[in-house]
């Protein structure tokens, strides 16, 4: 179990291979991303109108994203103040049922009264697809980079050996990369049919907050089976 | 000055404050990964258990005890049975102004056991604190071991505290804190996460690297020349045992850790009972920073490194608040034009990973101590953790609040305040450390029993008809 040089090296490995495949890669991952994100906007009956390529980072280059309409304020006003509403009207039963998660509503309750503002004093705020879709891939792809050294230090390392450590470092960048698709699939079809409303509180807990989240639960899971494996063990090395 | 004006120093402001919560919350972040790593090395000093069955000191055994008719008989109970020459060995059970059964109990114990000798406080100033500076006078030991009365000490628990003062430098030890009642609430479920990351890696790593470990006034204990070096108890602060940690490090006292000698605690079942338990930390721990801080900086006796962890541990509550405008700045920013301009590739990298590193620091410590522990299904729970944490963040923020309104007002400030026992029915055999059995007052039986891994854990079981 205890931290040797070669295991620390197997960690620098992984993540230095992760890195160089997904660098290698990232035109095709970017167009694999869309086609996820088109394919779920299609299974959801979201309607699209096309596609056009944004700008990421010069080192990374441009990719192809999908567009859909974005809904406005001034087309059915009565839609955005039902459903702002109804928003916090959960957010504040589920804060007085829910002790523990409290304080975090209170931030989404923040973010969505202030987006609420901004869109009654200035109605003009708004974002296209495109643009959120540009802001979403600019977060993601440096999380695609990150990954492999915070799996390194995560998951390779807490393992007993190093194998069972890149099968989880692995298996969390794909997670990572098809979670993105999805996710950015919901946020534009919840820009198509609410507009601007919700998207500041979407991108907060759906964007770096749920890839902190899921990073997590990969820890927790491959701390549980690194765990079961040393379960009853109460040697020396533990104390 | 124009809107335009306003807008750019908006977006400023918020770019510097969030600039200064990176920079702090990195520094902390680099300090968790760097403790758990060292941790995950084992490397570690000799164990000064092995010193037991050497001169052992004369110990006296302090339970301070307020309104604790459910525990007491426990806690008292375990003690008596404990493996330690009982010749030099008093316990002082403390009833500090109670209302209810507890000093009955202490008296009937007391009948049965001579090693425990009562002593009941009727007036005086309340509180911990002042209960452990009367005890104090009376005891007759060269070692005061304190223990709070619902814990359950095992049989070989007071050796194991006492060996290491074999060791003249050592002032303070601290055993390990394991709450029993994980099983009882989510709540408690998740505290006991967090107290293994903060025993198993946290306490562990700053003793192997020779750093402060914190003491933490219950399972633990003080050399008592050590204690009147450094002025004695601090009956007015909240947290007497930060108090006392600094103090004695500042003045060249060592505070040993000792990972296994682990007693059973009972954490907090409620978020009302957990936000005041933070709360009174927050408070307590902060105000030993303004009192302190200067003196740990300043101290001739400790390494550099010494200075910066015990300052990093000082400061660690203002973390709350520095995190909060962080996250209000970064709302700021998401609302102003002006600051969505292109960011630079290796900008934007350092920003995520900020994110992204720093907001796992503390996670990994409990993955890296349900590994360490051998512990597989308590890892399941680590996710909603994150919950625990705004959670807390947000009771910090209050806390801390109200203690600078205070400080500026001239407000005298809260009063030492109990947290609340769940545990009322008690043990029925009472000595912690075999297979318990709790009795029951008609609600159902509270049973208690110890896994293989030596931890204990509470079930309620409905009542028979």
């Amino acid at each position: 179990m205890p931290l040797t040089g070669p295991r620390v090296g197997a960690a620098i490995l992984t993540a230095l291979v992760l890195t160089a495949a997904i660098y290698w890669f990232r035109a095709d991952l970017l167009n694999q991303h869309n086609r996820i994100a088109a394919a779920v906007l299609h299974l959801a009956a979201v309607p699209t109108t096309g596609s056009t390529h944004v700008d990421t980072f010069e080192q990374v280059g441009s990719a192809e994203v999908v567009l859909t309409s974005v809904f406005s304020p001034g087309e059915q006003p009565v839609r955005p103040i039902a459903l702002f509403g109804l928003a916090l009207l959960i957010l504040f039963v589920v804060r007085k049922t829910v002790a523990l998660a409290s304080s975090f509503l209170m931030f989404l309750l923040v973010i969505l009264t202030v987006t609420a503002g901004i869109i009654l004093f200035w109605p003009s705020s708004q974002i296209s697809s495109d643009e959120f879709s540009q802001i979403w891939l600019r977060g993601e792809v440096l999380v695609w980079f990150l990954l492999p050294w915070l799996s390194a230090s995560l998951l390779v390392l807490l393992q007993r050996a190093a194998w069972p450590g890149f099968l989880w470092a692995v298996a969390l960048q794909a997670y990572a990369f098809v979670w993105s698709a999805i996710r950015l699939a919901f946020c534009l079809g919840v820009l198509h049919f609410s507009g601007l409303l919700f998207m500041p509180t979407l991108w907060f807990t759906l964007g770096l907050l749920a890839d902190v989240l899921y990073i997590i639960v990969f820890l927790s899971l491959s701390a549980r089976v690194s765990g079961l494996r040393a379960w009853g063990w109460r040697t020396s090395w533990q104390f | 000055m124009g809107m335009a004006d306003f807008m750019a120093i908006l977006t400023l402001t918020a770019e510097i404050i969030l600039g200064f919560t990176i920079f702090v919350l990195t520094l902390y972040a680099i300090r968790h990964y760097g403790m758990t790593l060292y941790r995950l090395s084992l490397r570690r000093p000799r164990d000064k258990n092995e010193l037991v069955g050497f001169r052992m000191p004369r110990i006296s055994v302090l339970v301070p005890m307020h309104n604790e008719e459910g525990v007491a008989g426990d806690v008292l109970r375990a003690l008596t049975e404990c493996d330690y020459d009982k010749d030099k060995l008093e316990i002082l059970a403390i009833n500090d102004r109670s209302t209810d059964r507890t000093g009955q109990i202490i008296d009937e114990l007391a009948a049965r056991h001579p090693v425990i000798k009562p002593i009941h406080r009727a007036a005086g100033k309340g509180g911990k604190g002042a209960a452990l500076i009367d005890a104090t006078k009376q005891a007759t030991g060269e070692i005061l071991l304190m223990f709070d009365a619902d814990y359950f000490p095992g049989r070989a628990m007071l050796q194991m505290l006492a060996a290491p003062f074999c060791d003249p430098e050592i002032g303070a030890v601290m055993g390990r804190v394991v709450p029993h009642n994980t099983g009882n609430s989510l709540l408690s479920a998740l505290l006991g996460l967090e107290r293994a990351a903060g025993y198993q890696i946290g306490q562990q790593a700053r003793y192997n690297l020779g750093l402060t470990p914190q003491f933490g006034g219950t399972v633990g204990g003080v050399r008592v020349s050590a204690l009147r070096a450094v002025g004695g108890w601090n009956a007015n602060s909240l947290t007497e045992d930060t108090d006392l940690t600094f103090r004695m490090a500042v003045r060249g006292w060592k505070i040993g850790y000792v990972n296994r000698a682990e007693c059973y605690e009972e954490a907090p079942e409620s978020w009302a009972v957990r936000e005041r338990q933070i709360m009174r930390w927050a408070m307590g721990h902060t105000d030993c920073l303004h009192r302190l801080g200067g003196q740990v900086f300043f101290s001739r006796f400790m390494s550099k490194f010494e200075k910066m962890d015990a300052l990093f541990v000082l400061y660690c509550y203002w973390t709350a608040p520095i995190l909060v405008l962080g996250w209000l700045a970064s709302l700021v920013l998401l609302f102003t034009p002006q600051a969505h301009h292109v960011p630079e590739f290796s900008v934007a990298l350092a920003f995520v990973g900020y994110q992204l590193f720093g907001s796992q620091a503390t996670f990994f410590e409990m993955g890296a101590a349900a590994v360490l522990d051998g512990k597989n299904r308590p890892a399941d729970l680590i996710p909603l953790n994150l919950f625990n944490f705004f959670a807390s963040t947000g009771a910090i923020c209050k806390a801390l609040y109200g203690y600078y309104t205070d400080r500026i007002f001239g407000a005298p400030g809260p009063g030492w305040d109990k947290t609340k026992r769940f545990r009322e029915n008690g043990f029925r055999n009472g000595n912690g450390n075999g297979n318990g059995n709790g009795n029951g007052n008609g609600n159902g039986v509270h049973l208690y029993t110890q896994g293989t891994n030596g931890i204990y854990t509470c079930r309620l079981e409905e009542p028979r008809p």
